[in-house]
């Protein structure tokens, strides 16, 4: 049977290569040879062509009837089936993946037809964090919570971590923004025994044209949209051209959202910040308020690319705890359980240290 | 010739005399020397208002007479028709200084102008250690609110006498804040409940770091921005008026403590 998948083998002893985070080399864990990543991808590249062939002749006899009573046809629809080219053993995935790891050998395993043509990425920003990284970011994000329970960090243990390619487009956008804002200069001064207060309003026209880079809005609907902002920004200066090297020993999902549906959240980004630049040039007055806006895109480009995140999960009181850490620059994003007692306790404790401030304050007007 | 020199001369004399009493303070009665019907030397109560009675003058008198024995202090009441433009916290003091000082323990006096509707409780620097001039215009303030103003001496007498009293007994002044103020108590727990609510949801906040990113300020290119209108119109001009606040209205108190006024003494005032 054709091998429907491609295992990343050292050809200098078989073991699994991997693509160390911080480094620009493809190297073997367990022989130490290393590899520059061109080196690794032209030597794939018949494999992958093969795995390509192999995965369609494959698709085209799925058949969702003869899938029997366990799978729904929606369930049959989303999920793929392949053989591990390393130990044989069938691997499940869904439709998106692009690379994975063997549950079994635990061999890295490329899924070449997933970047073929317009799902190519353009762009990857390679691991920089590695998974002692990640830990460590997480115990040191843990510090500094006084809401914490005390055996959330004591008996804790991350169930799992993984490291995955997130499929992200970044848009890239010239635009023309105006607005009209009202302005007020308020003058206070004394006239005899009256105060006087006089408000000049001002209509204050801002038009400018500026351009932005590379605003990234992730591609994939399994990972949730205000974790994948979070964990911004990226350092686009490790942007590197695609190359399926990069994702060896790492997760990767093709995008399931198309730019399209993408990017209005760019666009809002886009205008919110063209007005902050207008505002801002909006001086000497004592408030400004817009009146209103408008924001036109003139040149817009979208680029497809795989970001670097580590996905850590951890379980408290039988509930799952997710946190992301940004592969790129370590920035770790969650949300953390809290202890009833103690969010009942502290804010306690403060209110009564600060009643008699209070009292002292109240007596001196009362 | 001669009578154009003494008219100039004349001019400039009567100038520079107008001058001079602009800028002397105008003069108080002097409560010892003219007015004796109305007063008996060195007692402690004058009125030039006729805003008390003779019969209750000498019963004031006879009320304050043991009190400065028993305390070694002087206390002074006067009652004003006017003292024209002047400070009524200066004239008070002035009026202490005068007519009694040489206390023991220091001097008090409660001033009362009759066409200004002020009132001013001034204490030397000796007295202002042993009393505390608030609460004294707190005691007195609802008599003379009322239009009782023999009311308002007497509690004013009977808040000096027990303030005197609760020094000696204690060792410090009387101080009604320093007593329990239910209003102050239930304002403060409210802000106290209210400052709790916000240290919990500081803290909550804490707990989580997962938001929403609105901009996209860090992928604008700096050096792209180029405004191409930059236009400021003024439209209109809105006026407001408002009446200064007043100082001493509403029956309110001004207080100035230790050093406020010559001498180093304190005092409390206002309308009624």
């Amino acid at each position: 049977m054709a091998n429907t998948s491609v295992s990343y083998k050292c050809p200098n002893c078989g073991a699994p290569l991997s693509f160390q985070p911080g480094k620009k080399t493809v190297t073997c864990e367990y022989c130490g040879t290393e590899f520059e990543v061109a080196a690794v991808e032209e030597m794939f590249q018949a494999q992958n062509e093969m795995a390509t062939v192999a995965l369609e002749a494959q698709q085209s006899k799925w058949d969702i009837e003869n899938a029997g009573g366990e799978w729904s046809a929606d369930e049959a629809a989303t999920l793929r089936a392949l053989t591990c080219s390393s130990c044989g053993a069938e691997l499940v995935c869904d439709e998106n993946t692009m690379a994975t790891e063997c549950v079994y050998c635990g061999n890295p395993t490329m899924i070449p037809k997933r970047f073929d043509g317009k799902l190519k990425p353009d762009y990857v920003i390679p691991f920089k964090k590695t998974k002692a990284d990640a830990v460590a970011a997480l115990q040191n994000f843990y510090k500094g919570h006084y809401l914490l329970p005390d055996n959330f960090t004591a008996n804790n243990r991350v169930e799992a971590i993984q490291p995955m390619y997130v499929p992200f487009w970044l848009f890239n956008s010239k635009i023309n923004a105006q607005a009209e804002f009202k302005a007020k200069r308020i003058r206070r001064y004394d006239s005899g025994n009256m105060i006087v207060i006089e408000t000049k309003v001002y209509n204050c026209q801002r038009a400018a044209k500026m351009s932005f880079e590379k605003i990234p809005a992730d591609g994939s609907k399994k990972m949730d949209d205000t974790y994948m902002e979070s964990i911004e920004p990226f350092n686009y200066s490790d942007l590197v051209p695609f190359s399926t090297a990069y994702l060896t020993g790492y997760l990767a999902d093709k995008y399931d959202v198309a730019a399209e549906e993408c990017a209005p959240r760019a666009d809002k980004r886009v205008e919110n910040s063209a007005i902050d630049v207008l505002r801002s040039s909006v001086k000497d007055f004592n408030s400004v308020d817009m009146a209103n806006s408008a924001v036109v895109k003139e040149v817009g480009e979208v680029i497809y690319a795989l970001v670097p995140v580590w996905i850590l999960t951890t379980r408290y009181n039988d509930k799952p705890y997710t946190f992301m850490m940004n592969g790129q620059t370590g920035k770790v994003v969650g949300t953390l359980p809290y202890d009833s007692g103690k969010a009942f306790k502290y804010p306690a404790i403060a209110a009564l240290v600060s009643m008699p401030v209070f009292y002292v304050l109240a007596s001196m007007f009362l | 010739m001669i009578k154009n020199i003494c008219a100039t001369i004349l001019f400039f004399v009567a100038m520079s005399f107008s001058v001079t009493f602009a800028t002397m303070p105008e003069e108080l009665p002097d409560t010892k020397a003219l007015n004796l019907e109305d007063r008996i030397l060195d007692a402690a109560v004058f009125d030039n208002s006729q805003t008390l009675s003779k019969s209750e003058i000498q019963s004031l008198n006879n009320k304050i007479t043991p009190i400065e024995l028993k305390h070694g202090v002087r206390i002074g009441v006067e009652f004003l028709k006017s003292i024209g433009n002047r400070d009524i916290g200066s004239a008070a003091q002035e009026l202490l200084r005068k007519h009694y000082s040489g206390g023991q323990n220091g001097g008090i006096i409660f001033l009362v102008v009759m066409d200004s509707r002020q009132w001013y409780i001034a204490t030397d620097s000796k007295m202002n250690n042993l009393i505390n001039e608030n609460d004294i215009g707190n005691a007195l303030l609802p008599n003379l609110r009322d239009g009782d103003y023999y009311g308002a001496c007497n509690s004013y007498i009977d808040a000096v006498d027990k303030m005197l009293t609760y020094y000696e007994q204690n060792g410090a002044a009387y101080d009604s804040s320093a007593g329990f103020n239910p209003m102050a108590a239930m304002v403060a727990v409210i802000c106290g409940i209210f400052f709790g609510v916000m240290v919990r949801s500081w803290l909550m906040g804490t707990m989580s770091n997962v938001h929403h990113e609105v901009k996209a300020t860090d992928y604008l290119k700096r050096e792209t921005v180029k405004f191409t209108k930059n236009k400021d119109t003024y439209l209109f001009t809105n006026v407001e008026r408002r009446p200064k606040p007043s100082g001493n209205g509403g029956g309110g108190m001004s207080h100035s403590g230790g050093g406020g006024h010559s001498g180093g003494g304190g005092g409390a005032g206002g309308s009624f």
